[in-house]
C-alpha cells in the first residue's frame, strides 16, 4: 500500500481482478452444496434400483451404482403397469386439450369483450383459486355419485377441464395482442371465432406450452382425487386408475421391498422428468408469470 | 335472428337496471355495441370454463356447508344443526390436527421463504453451470409426490437407511425417525420444502430480475455495502413477491394430503396429522362424510381468514416497501 508508484500501477487493477472473482467462487461452493442435497434422493433411488435384491440391506451401503436391471423386470412384472401408463395418457391429455380449450375461450373473452356480468363471473373464478381441494372433495365426491360417474374417466377429466392459472395467462397474453390485428380481420369480414382460430390461437403457441405444461404435470402427479373418485381390482386389473394411484398400490403390496420400490419409482417418474428436461425454460418462463400476477 | 334475441335481452337489462341509468348509459352502450365491443357471445366464449369451475368449485363451497348440517351419507336424510361442529369442538383429534398443521406451517413457510431468496440471490448473475443448478432445484418440483416419499422413506428407514447407516458409522446413536414426533415432523416439513422451494426461488428470481438495476447502483454510489444493499433495496422491493409466497404457501398447509398419507402416515400417534388428512382419514376411511363435511368447513374458514388477514396486513407491508 506505501510502495513506490511503479509496483502500485500494477498490482492493484490484478488484485481487484481477484477478489471480483472471490464471491462468484463462494456462490459456485454454495449451490454445488444445494445441488448435491438436492439431487441426492434422485442419486438414491436410481443406486437402490439397480442394487441386487440380497444386498438391498448391504451395511455400510454402497455408493456407487451395480448395473443390475433385474428388479425393473421383476417391478415391471408384478403390476399391470401398461394399463397404469395408458389410463394416464388418456386423463393427462385430455384434460390438458380440455384446458387449453376452455382457457383461451375464456381468456380471449375477459381481454377483448364487454359484457355485463365481467367482474362478477372473474370474482367467482379467482375464488376457485383460493379454494383447498382436500376441502372440495367431499362434495366433489358426492356430486360425481351423484351423477354416476365415480370410477370412470369423465370424473378425472372434466373437473379439471378449466383452470384459473390458463384462463390468466391467456387473458394476459391476449390483452397484449396489438388491437390492429384484430381490426383489420374484422374490415375482412372476419368472424371473432375464425379470428381466435386462425390468427390468436397460432400467435400464442409459448403460453399454450407452458399453460398446458403445468396442467400436464398436475394431472400426472395427482393422487387424492383418483385415490377417492376410483376403485380398481388390484395391480393386475387396475380399471381406470392412473399412474400415482398405482404406485401407492404398489407401496402397499410390497411394503419393504426397496429395490423393488425405487426400480417403479424410476420408470413411473421418469416420463415427467424427461418432459420437464426439455420443457425447462416455458416451465421457469410460467412460474415467473404466476408469480407477477400476485 | 339472432341479433333480434340479443336485443330483447339487451332491453330486459336494461329494464332491470332501472329507468335513469339505463337511460343515460344506453345510448353510447347502443354505439359500443355495434363496434363490437360489447358482445353478449362472450358468455358463450366463457361458458364451458364457467361450467366447469361453477360446478366443480364453487357449487361445492356451499354444498359441504349442507353436508355439514345434514346426518348420513344420502341427502335429505334428516337435518342435524350444528351437531358436528359441536362435536368437533370437543375432539381431541381434531385440537391436534390444528396444532399440528400450524407447526407445519411454521416450520416450512418462514423457513422454505428465506431459502427460496437465498436460492434466488445465489442464482441471479451469470455463472457457469447456472443451469445445471437451477434444473437440479426445479427437479423436485415436478416430480410426484408419492413416488418421491418413497426414496425418503428409504432414506429415513431405521437402520439400514442411508441415515442411519452414517450415523452408525460415525459411532453416534441412530435414530428411529418416524417413531419420534418431532423428527417425524421435521422430516415432513424438510420434504415439503425440498419438494416445493424450487418453485418459490424461481418466484423470487422473477423479483430480483424486475428490480431496477440502476436503483442497486445508486445505492453502491452512495456507499452502500452488500448487506445494506440487500436489506434496505433488494428485501423491501421483493416484498410484494414475498407476501405472494407466504399467502400461497399458508395456504398450501391446509391442502397438504399426499406426503402425509405416503411419508408418516399421520402418525407416530396423530402428531403429523395434518388438517387435509383428518378430512381424508375421517370422510374416505371411516365414512363419517359429514363430520369431515364439518371438518372442511372449519378449513374452509381458517383459510378464507388467513387469506384475508395477510391480504390486508401485507398490503400495507408492500406499499411501504415500494415508497
Amino acid at each position: 500500500m506505501e510502495a513506490i508508484g511503479q509496483p502500485r500501477v500494477s498490482v492493484r487493477p490484478r488484485r481487484r481482478r481477484v477478489l471480483k472473482h472471490v464471491p462468484n467462487v463462494i456462490r459456485f461452493i454454495l449451490l454445488s452444496l444445494l445441488g448435491i442435497v438436492f439431487a441426492f434422493p434422485f442419486y438414491w433411488v436410481v443406486l437402490t434400483s439397480l442394487v441386487p435384491p440380497d444386498h438391498i440391506y448391504d451395511f455400510p451401503p454402497s455408493l456407487l451404482p451395480r448395473w443390475n436391471w433385474v428388479n425393473y423386470a421383476t417391478a415391471w412384472q408384478a403390476a399391470n403397469w401398461t394399463r397404469y401408463f395408458l389410463n394416464t395418457a388418456v386423463i393427462c391429455l385430455l384434460t390438458t386439450l380440455l384446458t387449453l380449450i376452455t382457457s383461451v375461450l375464456a381468456g380471449y373473452a375477459f381481454a377483448s369483450m364487454r359484457f355485463r356480468g365481467r367482474g362478477l363471473i372473474f370474482a367467482l373464478i379467482f375464488t376457485s383459486l383460493i379454494m383447498p381441494p382436500v376441502v372440495m372433495i367431499i362434495p366433489d365426491y358426492v356430486l360425481a355419485h351423484d351423477f354416476g360417474i365415480l370410477n370412470t374417466y369423465t370424473v378425472q377429466i372434466i373437473p379439471f377441464a378449466a383452470g384459473t392459472f390458463g384462463i390468466f395467462l391467456l387473458l394476459q397474453f391476449f390483452r397484449g395482442m396489438p388491437s390492429e390485428l384484430w381490426d383489420a380481420a374484422r374490415m375482412d369480414g372476419c368472424t371473432r371465432i375464425r379470428y381466435l382460430r386462425s390468427v390468436a390461437v397460432p400467435l400464442s403457441g409459448p403460453v399454450l406450452t407452458t399453460v398446458g405444461l403445468f396442467v400436464f404435470l398436475a394431472s400426472y402427479n395427482s393422487l387424492l382425487w383418483p385415490l377417492v373418485m376410483t376403485n380398481g381390482y388390484g395391480a393386475q386389473d387396475p380399471g381406470v386408475q392412473p399412474i400415482e394411484v398405482g404406485v401407492y398400490q404398489f407401496i402397499g403390496e410390497n411394503g419393504t421391498a426397496w429395490h423393488l420400490l425405487s426400480a417403479a419409482t424410476v420408470f413411473t417418474t421418469l416420463p415427467v422428468v424427461i418432459i420437464f428436461l426439455i420443457l425447462q425454460r416455458v416451465f421457469v418462463r410460467g412460474i415467473m408469470r404466476s408469480g407477477l400476477q400476485g | 335472428m339472432r341479433v333480434d334475441e340479443a336485443d330483447l335481452t339487451e332491453a330486459r337489462m336494461d329494464g332491470l337496471l332501472g329507468g335513469s341509468a339505463a337511460g343515460v348509459v344506453a345510448v353510447p352502450r347502443r354505439r359500443w355495441g355495434r363496434s363490437a365491443n360489447h358482445d353478449r357471445t362472450a358468455y358463450l366464449y366463457i361458458l364451458p370454463a364457467f361450467a366447469v369451475l361453477f360446478v366443480w368449485q364453487i357449487v361445492p363451497i356451499f354444498y359441504v356447508v349442507w353436508l355439514s348440517i345434514t346426518r348420513g351419507t344420502a341427502i335429505n336424510s334428516g337435518f342435524v344443526g350444528l351437531k358436528n361442529y359441536n362435536d368437533l369442538l370437543n375432539d381431541p383429534e381434531v385440537h391436534d390436527s390444528i396444532l399440528a398443521t400450524l407447526k407445519f406451517t411454521l416450520a416450512t413457510v418462514p423457513a422454505g421463504t428465506i431459502l427460496a431468496i437465498m436460492i434466488a440471490l445465489l442464482l441471479f448473475d451469470r455463472l457457469p453451470g447456472l443451469g445445471v443448478f437451477r434444473t437440479l432445484i426445479l427437479l423436485p418440483f415436478v416430480t410426484p409426490v408419492v413416488a418421491t416419499t418413497i426414496v425418503w422413506n428409504w432414506i429415513f428407514n431405521p437402520t439400514y437407511g442411508f441415515l442411519d447407516s452414517i450415523l452408525f458409522t460415525l459411532h453416534l446413536p441412530t435414530v428411529n425417525w418416524f417413531f419420534d414426533p418431532f423428527w417425524s415432523m421435521f422430516i415432513l416439513s424438510a420434504y415439503t420444502i425440498w419438494h416445493g422451494v424450487g418453485f418459490t426461488a424461481i418466484i423470487m428470481l422473477a423479483g430480483l430480475t424486475n428490480i431496477d438495476s440502476s436503483v442497486r447502483e445508486a445505492a453502491r454510489v452512495d456507499g452502500a455495502g452488500p448487506v445494506r444493499e440487500f436489506f434496505s433495496i433488494t428485501l423491501p422491493l421483493l416484498s410484494p413477491y414475498i407476501f405472494f409466497v407466504v399467502v400461497i404457501h399458508s395456504i398450501d398447509s391446509f391442502k397438504v394430503f399426499t406426503q402425509v398419507l405416503t411419508l408418516t402416515g399421520g402418525g407416530p400417534e396423530h402428531y403429523t396429522e395434518l388438517a387435509g388428512f383428518l378430512i381424508y382419514k375421517e370422510a374416505f376411511q371411516y365414512f363419517y362424510l359429514d363430520y369431515a363435511s364439518a371438518l372442511s368447513v372449519v378449513v374452509l374458514a381458517i383459510v378464507s381468514l388467513g387469506t384475508l388477514f395477510q391480504f390486508v396486513a401485507g398490503r400495507r407491508a408492500v406499499f411501504a416497501g415500494e415508497m
